[in-house]
């Protein structure tokens, strides 16, 4: 890794933070729409019991749904792969359903099942689930033929090759899908908050703003942000670890 | 040719019909169950029963839908085309690419639509706001993948045109952004895919407009069937974004093989 690979993007970083507490500290932008990054961090200090335990309920609300639907995308593509009529019916049903834009679906979640989390995590999980369901399929059905038939010769029975060959192959797709739904269950769970709860980030999200506490809105989009990307590292770090044989390869965050 | 013709016919029917089978078993289902009242109304509304709201509230639909279609699509052509420019711009320089590249990486993590409220209290409520939500949301992908395809072309063509005296300009405009064409598609999909969805959760809480803010007023009023009218139109606008960007994909790149599911 080269010096100047670390030096730039942090200098850039840097830079920019530095362009942005003196706008604000010079008065050239109003403190009510923009506060200084110093008054962001100082609120993490005066308030961390506030935005822990609402932080808490987002994140359990996301990882109850990346859980849920990754689970059943994954259980749903390893029964499909093995039939053609099956697949051809489903996938490209799939791919659709990908642009169906889901989380507009949350009102009527809500009208359907309160205000609680039930709903935030019904439409984190639906939101991952496609993906799953695609990239899996996708990748269960990239098995090298050859090994295939080897397994064959071998007499191997259907949950070995699922075991040995399938799973194998379809692991870098699989990730491609967790690290989409990584960052995408924080944003379904922020958003079905904003329709209504009565805790959660989303939810300090739309009181901050309308009562005009820049400062708090700020805070709880930094710890979604940062949240969502702890989330996208850890995937990352269980890939290396899950496919050492790809670990060469560079960057895989890409 | 007719032969070639014919078999080319009876895969794409092959490619067609069941995923067109299934979809009406599936809405068949549902119309069944809701005529049961196996499903709660106030929930999911029958098939039949979200049509005809469609077609009763077509003006509504029409108005603030013509505002989400407005927003969607010029955020995704600003986006896209700031993109663009920025990832020549990245490409042109070494010490540029190595400074905001990595951070446009790990602007893949971040939830942009988590940062709309940021930019509501930037801009203001209202149609401005919600383009910049829709442009960020499509720039970044752009600038990823263009880094990416502006480096992707084969290095021996290089070689031929810097033997052949040729210009910057000419290496950016005959190998360059030729070779990059399958990474800008690839964005452009990303992009039109998310554009609708990005512009509707932005008007919930950034507009007084627009096919989002009518979900939630429906919702909040109990006018489920108007509520889901909205998401079926939305639907249409995105799958019908998406196919015009694949359409003028195969338009482009006739020599790419089409990406169907096998």
């Amino acid at each position: 890794m080269r010096l100047s690979s670390v030096l730039g993007p942090t200098v850039v970083f840097l830079g920019a933070l530095a362009i942005w507490e003196a706008a604000t500290s010079y008065g050239w932008v109003d403190g009510l729409v923009l506060p200084s990054p110093l008054a962001v961090v100082s609120l993490f200090a005066a308030d961390p019991g506030l935005l822990a335990s609402n932080a808490g309920v987002t994140a359990a609300e996301a990882m109850s749904g990346l859980f849920i639907g990754n689970c059943l995308g994954l259980l749903l593509a390893i029964l499909f792969v093995n039939s053609p009529t099956s697949r051809r019916s489903v996938l490209p049903l799939a791919m659709g359903a990908q642009s169906i834009p889901i989380v507009a679906v949350t009102p009527a979640l809500i009208i359907g099942f309160g205000n609680g989390m039930e709903p935030k995590i019904l439409i984190a999980a639906f939101l991952v689930f496609f993906p799953m369901l695609v990239n899996a399929m996708r990748g269960l059905r990239s098995a090298d033929a050859e090994v295939g038939e080897l397994m064959h010769t071998l007499s191997a029975n259907g949950f070995q090759r699922l075991w040995m060959i399938r799973l194998p192959a379809a692991l870098p797709f699989i990730f491609t899908a967790l690290k989409f739904s990584a960052c995408s269950c924080f944003v379904a769970a922020i958003v079905a908050e904003w329709v209504a709860s009565d805790r959660g980030l989303g939810h300090l999200i739309v009181l901050a703003s309308s009562q005009y506490r820049a400062d708090e809105v700020w805070a709880a989009v930094l710890i979604c942000t940062a949240s969502s990307m702890a989330m996208v590292g850890l995937v990352v770090a269980i890939e290396r670890r899950a496919m050492p044989w790809l670990r060469s390869s560079g960057r895989s965050l890409a | 040719m007719s032969a070639g013709r014919k078999v080319d016919m009876k895969a794409r029917l092959g490619a067609v019909l069941p995923p067109t089978l299934l979809l009406a078993v599936l809405i068949a289902l549902w119309a069944w169950l809701s005529d049961r009242g196996s499903i709660p109304s106030y929930l999911l509304p029958s098939p039949a029963r979200i049509l005809s709201a469609v077609v009763a509230n077509a003006s509504v639909l029409w108005r603030h839908g013509v505002v989400t279609t407005s927003e969607a699509i010029g955020g995704f052509v600003l986006g896209g085309l700031a993109g663009l420019i920025a990832s020549i711009t990245l490409a042109s320089s070494r010490c540029l690419r190595d400074s905001f590249f990595p951070l446009a990486l790990v602007s893949q993590a971040i939830p942009i639509a988590a940062v709309t409220p940021l930019i509501v209290l930037l801009i203001g409520r209202g149609g401005p706001a919600i383009l910049t939500i829709v442009a960020i949301s499509s720039f970044f992908p752009m600038l990823i993948n263009m880094t990416r395809g502006l480096r992707a072309a084969d290095v021996d063509y290089h070689e031929l045109l810097h033997c052949l005296a040729a210009s910057r300009l000419q290496r950016l405009r005959m190998v360059e952004l030729p070779g990059a064409l399958p990474y800008f598609f690839a964005a452009l999909k990303i992009g039109a895919a998310s554009s609708f969805i990005t512009a509707m959760v932005g008007e919930w809480i950034g507009s007084n407009v627009g096919l989002g803010y009518l979900v939630v007023i429906s919702g909040q009023y109990f006018k489920i069937p108007t509520l889901w009218a909205a998401i079926l139109v939305s639907s249409a606008l995105t799958l019908l974004l998406v196919a015009i960007v694949a359409a003028s994909e195969r338009l482009a790149m006739p020599w790419a093989p089409a990406d169907e599911p096998s």
